[in-house]
């Protein structure tokens, strides 16, 4: 046994053989890592995720989330008064989320990337941007 | 001592000491700030402060000589002017309240409608609005530019004696940013001062705060939340709604959220001076307002008694303070 275990130890560590071994594990690991990590994007894309915002009383609570398009917003209202938040897209155009009464949930779905401005009808001190990027994928396609 | 009698006496206190803790965090949110913002772009200086308060009081701003900015936010009438629409405004439709221009360095939304976004983008619109000064700002520039008087004001402020648009307007913004209200027997009392107001004042700030959650709206050390509601009153004016989509509902009929420091006695109150006294006021929202889309969802209505109301209307007492009295300045020549 120690005499097996000794010259396991004392083997020689460049042997060629052990070289095409450690070559062929490494090949399959970064194939099996990249190929999961494609099919991750892949997933992301056909399942949009769906992301928290926080409303308290005159602002957005901070948020560390970048979403993609497709993405859903989900804003809550965790104060006591009313809200009534818009969003202003990069061309400009205009999404109204509507009143939004204390407790309430309003949803949006992000089009595409870019930086979105976020404000509320009836206060306008509550101002925030949602910067949207599309992750660069990793996927064959 | 038993056990349960133990547990008895440490609830009690524990509920005293969270009751002091919340009792002392409403106050906090009450607190008068400790200095003057203004904007990177126009740093508060005592010179420019001076050039303003001289073009603030001189008639020389108007197309006829005989409007300043002082006609309408006069220092013996709080920095408004007492009327239940602005002079000169009788034959525009939908004709509004003068604002008090008191504390308005702290705000975001000027004019009851928020059209502008800073004291400096404000102080272009009285002069140049027809039924107000009805001016033009390059004529201003010219006629001040002959007031030889002028020209060290501007130097001092400036570097130069050079009379530019922005110059006065940025001035303008400036005097009036220095223009805030003095201590009341509210802000001794938030400080910690018991005997600042009385027993009822402080039964009415605690009405305000939860029976008729007046503190929705009116937050803060300025009583304001710089927001804009439809607060149900007979009117055909769209207020902000006149100026935003009007898919929009929500801003129709909706007006900026008064401060309520300073208020006058007898009012005018409401954007339209349409109440004249508090307890016609404070009616109103018991009431809860015209039921129509537009009607902000802080509007709910309660019902108070006569003491109760007289409660609210003591502690409101308390947030007048002296009047914010200034030296009035030398017209240049």
């Amino acid at each position: 046994m120690n005499r097996q275990k000794n010259s396991l130890i004392f083997r020689p560590f460049f042997r060629l053989a052990d070289i095409k071994k450690r070559i062929f594990a490494i090949v399959l690991l970064a194939g099996m890592l990249f190929s999961g990590y494609a099919s991750v994007q892949a997933q992301s894309a056909d399942n949009p995720k769906t992301h928290e915002i926080y409303l308290s009383h005159h602002e957005f609570e901070a948020w560390t989330f970048t979403p993609q398009p497709n993405d859903w917003i989900h804003i809550v209202n965790h104060s006591d008064i009313a809200h009534s938040i818009y969003i202003t897209s990069p061309d400009g155009s205009i999404t109204n989320l509507d009143v939004q009464l204390p407790g309430a949930t309003v949803r949006w779905q992000v089009p595409d990337s870019g930086d979105y401005t976020l404000q509320c009808w009836i206060h306008p001190v509550i101002h925030a941007t949602l910067s949207v990027k599309k992750t660069t994928s990793l996927s064959k396609r | 001592m038993k056990i349960s009698n133990l547990t008895g006496i440490l609830l009690v206190v524990m509920t005293i000491n969270v009751s002091q803790a919340n009792d002392l965090h409403d106050r906090d949110a009450f607190k008068r700030p400790e200095g003057i913002p203004s904007p990177p772009a126009n740093p508060l200086t005592v010179d420019k402060a001076a050039l303003g308060k001289t073009l603030f009081f001189d008639s020389r701003l108007s197309r006829n000589q005989d409007m300043s900015c002082a006609t309408c936010h006069a220092p013996d009438k709080r920095w408004s002017d007492g009327r239940k629409i602005a002079l000169g405004a009788e034959e525009v439709s939908n004709a509004r309240r003068t604002p008090t221009v008191l504390n308005s360095a702290w705000l975001t939304a000027l004019m009851w409608d928020g059209r502008a976004n800073s004291l400096e983008s404000q102080a272009v619109l009285p002069i140049t609005t027809a039924h107000e000064m009805n001016y033009d700002l390059t004529e201003l520039v010219t006629r001040l530019q002959k007031i030889a008087g002028y020209g060290p004001l501007f130097a001092n402020a400036y570097g130069d004696d050079a009379v530019t648009q922005q110059r006065i307007t940025d001035a303008l913004a400036s005097f009036q940013r220095t223009l805030v209200s003095e201590e009341a027997p509210f802000d001794a009392w938030i400080a910690g001062d018991e005997s600042a107001i009385s027993d009822a004042a402080k039964s009415g700030f605690a009405l305000f705060n939860d029976k008729a959650q007046c503190a929705a709206c009116h937050k803060s050390w300025r009583f304001t939340d710089d927001s804009f509601h439809d607060i149900g009153l007979p009117t055909d004016d769209l207020g902000r709604g006149a100026i935003l989509p009007v898919q929009v509902t929500i801003m129709q009929h909706a007006f900026k959220t008064p401060s309520l420091r300073d208020l006058p006695e007898n009012g005018p109150f409401m954007h339209n001076g349409s109440m004249q006294n508090l307890t016609e006021v404070i009616k109103h929202y018991e009431d809860g307002g015209i039921d129509r889309p537009s009607l902000s969802p802080e509007m709910k209505g309660f019902e108070l008694t006569e003491a109760e109301r007289a409660q609210l209307i003591a502690f409101l007492q308390t947030l007048v303070g002296p009047p914010l009295q200034i030296e009035l300045p030398e017209m240049p020549q």
